[in-house]
């Protein structure tokens, strides 16, 4: 159905209406004469409304004659209509030609360069690197040759493994793999020791290169030899370095006491907002607001973007707008217990940020009264935590000297 | 003798290009010159081989086809599109019936 409608605004067409006393002979004979008549109702006994195509409209005056019906024309519709109209505006047509091969040409070259998948390397070296290769923003499209890119970054930055380049409309999207780096290689002589980094009870040993120093039980000081890389014999054979490596398991505690206002913060919208409009277009930055006019005291702030494209291909224009919502803070009154769970919940947060890859063993929290308004809550949480840190033990130089 | 007599008339009622149809297991709208009806709810109706529209009402719309009318009774008919040999009607429709 779409595509007979679509089929009759391209032919054009003319709606009318039929009054006479048989305004179903008019159908009958338009449908034997082979004239497209269509969306027929009646308006009222003997009128009736349709559409006819622009081609079929000629051919009705006989007809109207042989039926004895009248023809009213209501209006015309469709492309030719469209197209007769825009030839007396010729000045618009033009602009519109124009902007549309404005498109097109600015089109061809590259508005925007998306980067994923770093992580230890940054944005601005590897723009930096592609920047040298040929692809930077405004770089004409149909000359980038991506495979000759993927081989030269892949020389130039020997921390990539792998790169890819997609080109989608203005917009190039370089996807690329850090590579795993082998580790640093030392001189002859020198060796590892496996050393404790924190202050902690050991609790279990794997190790797998080196010597024990401490045993299961023992407390261990921050800086003390865990393992030790230099093997001594005691069967007269000369002392060999290696790489102690192991796992040192330590019950190692945290602490931490924070006061707590019973006042708890409560944020609401106040519905006042304001807009920072930014439009990028063709590479460049045009704002639509003034600098630091932002009065909120406290506000939350949303980005959103919308980038123009068509059938998937992005065409070089960009919207961009920060979102500011006001914010005003009322204070509502805890309980006691209530606020010290509160404090208890975000000291345990801290203390989890603190002991990196550690598991959990037990906790432990207590609170005081300071005044009639605060409280101070003070959490200890025991960690089971690999303390173990490899710590290169050079040789020494007099020995190098005498060598 | 009457019985046999009584069975030849029917037969005979029968065209033949309906007695091929039903011998040779063909659509009947194929080989004969009869409406071929295609109805979608009660909101849409197509009709093939009618020969023109005798009346066209809000409530009512009456088709002569070959040897009938097709009276279509309803509210808010609507003619879609009209050729000469196909006819698709638009609205809600209550009763469909053969005179």
């Amino acid at each position: 159905m779409l595509l007979a409608k679509l089929l009759y605004y391209i032919r054009g067409y003319v709606v009318i209406t039929v009054s006479g006393r048989y305004p179903e002979r008019f159908l009958n004979v338009c449908s034997r004469r082979h004239i497209l008549v269509f969306n027929v109702f009646p308006c009222s006994a003997g009128v009736i409304k349709c559409c006819v195509s622009m081609a079929g409209f000629k051919m009705l005056i006989p007809i109207a004659r042989k039926t004895s019906v009248r023809i009213k024309l209501i209006k015309k519709c469709g492309l030719p209509v469209l197209l007769a109209r825009l030839k007396k505006r010729k000045l618009l047509c033009f602009g519109c030609l124009l902007c549309v091969l404005c498109l097109i040409i600015m089109n061809q070259f590259v508005w925007k360069i998306e980067i994923v998948g770093y992580k230890a390397l940054t944005n601005r070296t590897i723009m930096e690197n592609l920047e040298e290769c040929g692809l930077k923003i405004g770089a004409f499209r149909p000359s980038i040759d991506e495979k000759k890119i993927q081989n030269q970054m892949l020389i130039k930055v020997p921390e990539l493994s792998w790169l890819w380049v997609d080109k989608n409309g203005s917009k190039v999207t370089v996807e690329v793999k850090e590579r795993t780096l082998p580790p640093v290689m030392h001189n002859d002589g020198a060796y590892y020791n496996l050393v404790a980094t924190k202050d902690g009870v050991i609790d279990s040993m794997v190790i797998t290169s080196g010597m024990p120093m401490v045993s299961l039980g023992d407390t261990v000081r921050k800086g003390d030899v865990l393992v030790s890389g230099l093997l001594v014999s005691e069967k007269g054979v000369p002392p060999r370095e290696v790489h102690a490596e192991g796992t040192v398991t330590a019950r190692v505690w945290y602490e931490k006491t924070k006061a707590f206002s019973l006042w708890s913060p409560i944020r609401k919208e106040t519905g006042e907002q304001k807009r920072h409009v930014t439009l990028f277009l063709f590479g460049k930055e045009i704002k639509f607001f003034k600098e630091n006019d932002i009065t909120f005291k406290e506000f939350t702030a949303s980005e959103h973007e919308f980038e123009a494209s068509i059938f998937g291909h992005y065409l070089g224009i960009t919207l961009h707008y920060t979102q500011y919502d006001e914010l005003e803070t009322e204070y509502e009154k805890l309980s006691v217990e209530s606020a010290a769970a509160n404090g208890v919940l975000e000291i345990a947060s801290l203390l989890d940020e603190q002991a990196v890859n550690a598991k959990l063993k037990e906790r432990r929290s207590d609170y005081s009264i300071i005044d009639e308004d605060t409280i101070e809550v003070s959490v200890v949480a025991e960690y089971l935590e690999n303390i173990a840190e490899q710590v290169i033990v050079e040789a020494p130089a007099e020995e190098d000297a005498e060598e | 003798m009457k019985k046999r007599m009584g069975k030849r008339a029917v037969s005979a009622r029968k065209s033949k290009k309906e007695q091929l149809s039903g011998l040779l297991d063909i659509p009947l709208d194929m080989v004969a010159d009869v409406p071929h009806i295609t109805m979608n709810d009660n909101r849409e109706l197509s009709i093939e081989n009618y020969k023109s529209i005798e009346v066209y009402e809000p409530v009512r719309i009456c088709l002569r086809c070959k040897t009938y009318c097709i009276v279509i009774t309803g509210n808010r008919l609507e003619i879609n599109a009209i050729t000469d040999e196909e006819i698709l009607i638009h609205g809600d429709i209550n009763s469909l019936s053969f005179l």
